[in-house]
């Protein structure tokens, strides 16, 4: 690949868009900020409404959403339906969804996880003060 | 509590509290861009939950009138209780008698509202 192509590949692989589907307001800014800092330009939503909203009225090209999967359930027949090219990643907890996000960092702009995604489960779970599952 | 000392030392941190899921967008968006670390809340409940369980907030911004029991006004009354070191900046079309640090009067700018920000944290 030539050093324009690579260029051109790297603002392409920066603005892919992920939407961050999640109730849990803390578990939500980790995830976000764990695949920001991976590169990834991130939405946030509280729920599948709001996701709707997002997908329906923004312009952003969003690829991939992630989501916890009571709220990514829901939305997941109307992304099929709708914006068929759009991936979306249902999550059970937060160790999955921790471990979806690293995948994705792995598979994204920088091509690497800003670090081991189990200590992103760990924050989650610290500032959860409990068990985040 | 965080003591004001702890929250003065870091790098500053804003929480964009609106239940306007766009408008949310939008603002943290800019803030982004400004070269902000931005967390969003969609109620004025899940702003406090932040507070509680991080130390970095800074700066709150904050919606006066929000959907939900809990909404902005009580907001900022439980924020100056318990979280005395952070500031706040909310945005209203109507004069407030809540003692904060900054109110942006509607409708603003974003330019307007980063701009108030950098002046508050010294920036």
């Amino acid at each position: 690949m030539t050093n324009a192509a690579l260029r051109s590949d790297a603002i392409a692989k920066a603005e892919e868009t992920i939407l961050v589907l999640e109730r849990d307001v803390l578990t939500r800014a980790f995830l976000a900020d764990y695949l920001r800092s991976c590169g990834y330009r991130v939405l946030e939503a509280r729920s599948a409404a709001e996701a709707l909203t997002i997908l329906q009225e923004s312009s952003e090209p969003i690829r991939v959403v992630l989501g916890d999967a009571e709220n990514g359930f829901k939305l997941s027949g109307w992304v099929k339906a709708n914006r068929p090219k759009i991936k979306v990643i249902l999550a059970a907890n937060a160790e999955r969804a921790s471990q979806a996000a690293a995948d994705l960092c792995e598979i994204g702009p920088h091509g690497k996880r800003p670090y081991d995604p189990q200590l992103l489960v760990q924050r989650i779970r610290s500032h959860l003060g409990k068990g985040a599952d | 509590m965080v003591p004001a000392e702890v929250v003065a030392l870091r790098d500053p941190v804003l929480l964009v509290v609106e239940d306007e899921v766009l408008i949310r967008l939008s603002t943290s968006d800019f803030l982004r861009n400004e070269g902000f670390t931005v967390l969003e809340a969609g109620s004025a409940r899940e702003a406090l939950t932040v507070l509680n369980a991080r130390y970095d907030v800074s700066v709150v911004i904050t919606d006066i009138h929000m959907s939900g029991e809990f909404e902005g006004l009580e907001l900022i009354r439980e924020i100056r209780r318990s979280f005395p070191a952070v500031k706040i900046v909310t945005a209203s079309a109507y004069q407030i008698t809540e003692p904060v640090e900054a109110v942006i009067t509607k409708p603003y700018s974003l330019e307007r509202l980063s701009s108030v920000i950098k002046s508050l944290i010294g920036n």
